[in-house]
């Protein structure tokens, strides 16, 4: 289980978060949906301290800090239990598939070589890509680099993985190989927190969506409430613009 | 006209004793350059408090100092300012026999005050060119700052720093020519104690420039092999 609350950010003068409220159970898969520009991006580095918040509460399981005054053996104790996959993957483009995978074990928890070696290839297996442990990143499809990134985060056991428009600098048809994988984690009750632009994954996988805009949450709730019944005029109009573009474009992720 | 015979008696001369001299400032001028150049770099590139600054003007005026005038005041302004120092003060040491017993050790000293201030430099900038995303990252799978500059970070920068190093050692290379003002028997110095008293000048220089081109292109393609056997990952940059 993994909450914030009253989370507030501020760049400068300009105030990105104003107070945001989130709350995932073990097992959710939270999506939260939004424009450009609304926060989404912040609120996730803020849960895992790539960004320093300003105010907030964050739970993570048994963990409760005040994220005004957090010291680093919290913050390495909030990402030994988070999982983070980028938009742009940022693997480790000097080591291959595999020691992407291995490097969070043997230096980040000390484990054994041949025991991390073991777990990074069944976490390669798990995203299907059995056949390229030993390529590096330049060597992989941006499809391909992103099911190393979640192989990455999944390998060290997270209760929670946050992805951040794991798809968004994608071509398009390699957006459902990983929209795919991330469906079959969520089935295996892995617990997500989802920013993501593609409506037929929130719409199939989510447990809750979250409807995101200047800083502020608008609106939330299941998919079909979302979906069907937008309260919010910004809500709906959100969505009309979505969903137009994805039916113009290529017709949804295909999933 | 062009006395063949002596240029290659020259020539002689000065692979057996000048290659060797140059050979031997630049090796230790890298032992000493490399590691403290990239700690320089790394200090600057984080910006550490008090050391940045300090570095800035010691970087700044060792990169921006003419290497003659540099010789000068190294070679002789600084030694007499000691020798000057320690007889007003009666330390009663022998500051020039401290200093330049070994004219060798003493062109390294010189060679490594600006190969330093220009190494640092040059790993700051490639520390910069590594990707903020890759430090994240790092920081996301459980790995402390420590850990992930020397896992992630470094070896990147490493990695693309080794163009402008290989610029750097050759600039390195062509200076040391410059150390026979100071009496140190290099390429060149060796050249022109021969050509000297034949008056032989043009055959002398055409010989130190034959064993600079050759000599820099040989370290030009070491690099060149060097980076890509070392850029075998793919990286781009
Ligand atoms: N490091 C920063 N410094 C200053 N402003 C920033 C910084 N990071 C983000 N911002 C600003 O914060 C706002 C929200 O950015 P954020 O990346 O969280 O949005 P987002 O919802 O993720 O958008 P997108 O869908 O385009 O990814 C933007 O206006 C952005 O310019
Ligand atoms: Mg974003």
């Amino acid at each position: 289980m993994i909450e914030v609350r009253g989370l507030r950010k501020s760049f400068g003068e300009n105030e990105i978060l104003k107070g945001i409220d989130v709350h995932v159970d073990t097992g959710d898969v939270v999506v939260i949906l939004g424009p450009s520009g609304s926060g989404k991006t912040t609120l996730l580095r803020c849960i895992n301290f790539l960004e320093k918040a300003d105010d907030g509460v964050l739970t993570v399981g048994d963990m409760t800090l005040d994220l005004k005054s957090v010291r680093k053996k919290d913050i390495a104790a909030v990402r030994k239990r988070t999982g983070y996959v980028f938009q742009n993957y940022n693997l480790f483009i000097n080591k291959t598939a595999r020691e992407n995978v291995m490097l969070g074990l043997t230096v980040g928890r000390r484990m054994p070589k041949d025991q991390a070696f073991a777990i990074a290839t069944a976490a390669l297996d798990r995203v299907g890509l059995s056949d390229r442990y030993d390529h590096y990143p330049s060597q992989l499809s941006g499809g391909q680099q992103q099911r190393v990134g979640i192989a990455r985060a999944i390998a060290l056991n997270p209760e929670v993985i946050l992805f951040d428009e794991p798809t968004s600098a994608l071509d398009p048809e390699l957006i459902g190989e990983v929209l795919q994988v991330m469906k079959d984690l969520a089935e295996d009750g892995m617990t997500m927190l989802v920013v993501t632009h593609e409506m037929g994954f929130a719409r199939d996988v989510a447990s809750h969506v979250i409807f995101m805009d200047d800083g502020v949450i608008v609106e939330e709730g299941t998919p079909k409430d979302i979906f069907n019944h937008p309260q919010h005029e910004r809500t709906r109009q959100f969505l009309r613009r979505i969903l137009k573009g994805e039916a113009g474009e290529f017709g949804g992720s295909g999933i | 006209m062009f006395n063949m015979e002596f240029a290659r008696a020259t020539m002689g001369a000065i692979l057996r004793e000048g290659l060797p001299a140059t050979l031997t400032v630049v090796f230790w001028t890298l032992v000493i350059s490399l590691p403290l150049g990239f700690l320089l770099g790394l200090i600057r590139f984080r910006r550490v408090p008090v050391l940045m600054p300090l570095s800035t003007v010691v970087i700044s005026f060792f990169r921006g100092t003419p290497l003659v005038i540099l010789i000068f005041l190294l070679y002789s302004a600084l030694p007499d300012a000691l020798a000057r120092l320690a007889q007003i003060h009666g330390w009663g040491i022998d500051v020039y026999g401290l200093l330049l017993g070994s004219t060798k050790g003493y062109a390294v000293f010189i060679c490594s005050t600006f190969t330093i201030s220009t190494m640092a430099e040059i790993f700051r900038s490639a520390l910069g060119a590594v990707e903020a995303g890759q430090l994240e990252a790092a920081h996301c799978v459980g790995l402390s700052t420590a850990q992930a500059y020397w896992h992630i970070v470094i070896p990147q920068a490493l990695v693309s720093a080794l163009p402008n190093l290989g610029n750097d050692v050759i600039g390195l290379v062509k200076g040391t020519s410059l150390m026979f003002y100071m009496g140190l028997k290099d390429i060149m110095g060796v050249a022109k104690t021969e050509a000297g008293p034949a008056y032989a000048y043009v055959e002398a220089y055409v010989d130190v420039l034959i064993v600079y081109v050759v000599l820099c292109f040989i370290l030009q393609e070491l690099f060149r092999h060097l980076e890509q056997r070392l850029r075998s990952y793919g990286a781009k940059g």
